[in-house]
């Protein structure tokens, strides 16, 4: 079962890779430039999603103590990073290519970039706990309570200041600006993304329960 | 959160303001801070005038330093004491954890009113209407104390020292820093901003957090 | 009025496992065993500051069973691990014990104060009070509030003999009143315990005396 999964995870990718480059059409005004919505897009989404797992699991350790949740949460932040890591980047790519400067705080750089604090932040409050059962606990409260800045960061903010990054999917008037080809690439991608990221988290969070034993911490 | 947790709260507010009459060390720290970096600041720019948007920014970088060098200690120091577990013993968590927002919200006012004026006279600073400017600082404040109480109080059960605090506290206090510091400058330019909404949400969502979560953070 | 369940272990393994006691008003258990053996640990189980990794500690009235936020403010808990405010005063300090559990008003402070033999010194701040000091004032806070159950982990620690003789009569004088716990080795203080839980012997309740 596993196998079959995993070769299908293989080949899905692999499909999404060539109809990223091959198969879909360029954006009109941007060229090949539009190609990389297929990979950037579906990195932020996860690394979103990375945190969205890492709250929900730090929830259910709050109510049920079992450390096999802090393991979930943990290795979801460890992958959130990696996935925040490459959509910054080949954002920062776009973002230079288009308007002409690799940074220059758009409101959704602002949002990558906190999510990145939250994150550093919660890897430094790991490293002091020792006790295995007390780190679970408190980075959970960490993790949850760094979730009331959301809705700041997600709807007040970027409403306040002028945004230049294209709103491919979640625009206001709620259409679709892609042609039919480039949205199956799209959506293909985006499920190809989610798709490792569940793989790669659930041996992650499985060795960590591993390393980690049973309640004794490292 | 109940009738018992603000009785709480006020009890425990009134005994920190009474040891805090006593042995000042919370209040001296974050005045000595701010007239410190405010100077600093003046001396290294070397120019009484400056741009209103970074007038305001570095007062709310040194609101942020301010508050995470000095409100650690209302937690660190019960749990140095050993009090901590007294008070657990006889009150509610959140009732500890709203007394020592207030009293940590107190702190950085009393420490506002050395360090603004100190910041207005040096920077040359004209306030356009007042009522704002004050308002941006009251409700900045009131979000500073919120969150950086709730951090302080998972600090000090790590048992690390210092840079910690500034470390967790600054993902939080990221949207309301920028908010506040726009909207500093909005009311310095007598502009309108949408910042004070930013301002006054902030406290109420985050210390609605902080009062599900507190409880959780001294259950072994 | 307090029923013990199942006991606790520690980090790795465990210090002690199925311990069973039930605890009833007027009686007084004591707790024994070398260093390390988890009397603190145990103490901090019954107070509801630890939670057990095994089993339930259950405060019961009456009517059924209460939920420990409710009941930790009525238990009155003396321990090393637990001190006072240093800059306040000695009677602040027990001020401060009322009200915090919602008490205050004409609370007979001074009374406890003179009982422990610390009149005179009600007004000066308690970080200038030496360690017996200190522990006979944890008294008088303790009793101000009337609490229902009393934990004691080294009763007469830092005591010389008169403080020791007015805890004594102190304790013994409220055993009518509430629960009382003793984690203790010194055998003058075992001696006033009905029921001995002994820790070395994996912690199986004994009759004592």
């Amino acid at each position: 079962m596993g196998t079959i999964l995993k070769t299908g995870l293989g080949l899905w990718m692999s499909l999404v890779l060539v109809g990223a480059f091959c198969y879909a059409p360029t954006a009109v005004g941007l060229r090949e430039l539009s190609r990389i919505i297929y990979f950037h897009v579906p990195a932020a989404w996860v690394a979103v999603l990375a945190y969205g797992v890492a709250m929900v699991e730090g929830v259910y350790y709050l109510r049920r103590r079992d450390l096999r949740f802090d393991a979930k949460s943990s290795a979801a932040v460890e992958l959130g990073t990696l996935f925040a890591l490459l959509a910054t980047i080949t954002g920062a790519l776009f973002a230079r290519e288009t308007w002409g400067v690799y940074w220059n705080w758009d409101p959704r750089q602002t949002t990558i970039v906190a999510l990145f604090f939250i994150y550093l932040a919660y890897f430094s409050l790991r490293g002091t706990l020792a006790d295995a059962h007390r780190r679970a606990r408190l980075s959970a409260v960490y993790v949850v309570f760094a979730f009331s800045v959301v809705p700041f960061l997600v709807f007040i903010l970027p409403r306040a200041y002028v945004t230049l990054h294209p709103s491919p999917l979640l625009n206001t008037g709620g259409r679709v600006d892609m042609n039919p080809q480039m949205l199956l690439v799209f959506l293909a991608a985006l499920a190809g993304f989610t798709g490792i990221f569940a793989w790669m988290h659930n041996l992650r969070w499985r060795a960590e329960v591993l390393l980690g034993g049973d309640g004794d911490g490292d | 959160m109940n009738y018992s947790s603000i009785w709480t709260a006020a009890v425990i507010l009134q005994k920190d303001v009474k040891t805090e009459l006593r042995s000042r060390h919370g209040v001296s720290i974050l005045i000595l801070f701010g007239v410190t970096a405010t100077m600093v600041i003046s001396f290294a720019l070397g120019i009484p005038d400056i741009d209103e948007a970074v007038a305001a920014a570095l007062l709310w970088i040194i609101l942020f330093f301010l508050s995470v060098a000095g409100l650690g200690y209302s937690f660190l120091r019960e749990e140095e004491q050993m009090t901590m577990d007294g008070l657990l013993m006889a009150a509610s968590v959140e009732g500890v954890y709203l007394g020592k927002v207030l009293f940590n919200l107190m702190l950085l006012l009393v420490a506002q009113g050395a360090v603004l004026p100190l910041f207005i006279l040096v920077f040359n600073l004209q306030i356009g209407p007042w009522a704002r400017f004050l308002a941006a600082m009251f409700f900045g404040s009131c979000g500073l104390s919120v969150a950086c109480t709730l951090v302080a109080a998972l600090v000090s059960r790590t048992g690390a020292k210092g840079p910690m605090l500034a470390v967790l506290a600054f993902p939080i206090l990221f949207p309301l820093l920028i908010a506040a510091s726009a909207d500093t400058a909005a009311a310095l330019l007598g502009a309108a901003g949408e910042g004070l909404q930013v301002l006054v949400l902030y406290p109420g969502v985050v210390g609605a957090f902080a009062l599900m979560l507190v409880k959780f953070i001294w259950e072994e | 009025m307090i029923l013990d369940d199942v006991g606790h272990g520690y980090d790795r393994g465990f210090l002690f496992r199925s311990l069973k006691a039930d605890l009833q008003p007027g009686s007084i258990a004591v707790i024994t065993g070398s260093n390390g053996t988890g009397k603190t640990t145990l103490l901090r189980i019954l107070a509801g500051l630890l939670t057990p990794r095994e089993g339930r500690v259950t405060y019961c009235n009456g009517k059924g069973s209460l939920p420990i936020s409710s009941v930790r403010p009525r238990l009155g808990f003396v321990t090393p691990a637990i001190s006072l405010y240093p800059d306040l005063t000695a009677r602040e300090n027990v001020l401060l014990a009322c009200a915090l559990r919602g008490l205050r008003g004409t609370l007979d402070v001074g009374s406890w104060l003179d009982r422990l033999g610390l009149s005179g010194r009600e007004n000066d701040l308690v970080g200038s009070f030496s360690l017996g000091m200190r522990q006979r004032l944890k008294y008088a806070c303790l009793f101000a509030y009337s609490p229902e159950v009393l934990l004691l982990d080294e009763p007469c620690s830092h005591l010389d003999e008169e403080g020791r003789r007015i805890v004594a009569d102190l304790v013994l004088q409220y055993r009518g009143e509430g629960v009382v716990v003793i984690a203790t080795n010194d055998p003058r203080e075992v001696q006033w315990g009905e029921l001995l839980i002994n820790l070395d012997s994996c912690g199986h309740p004994t009759k004592g005396r």
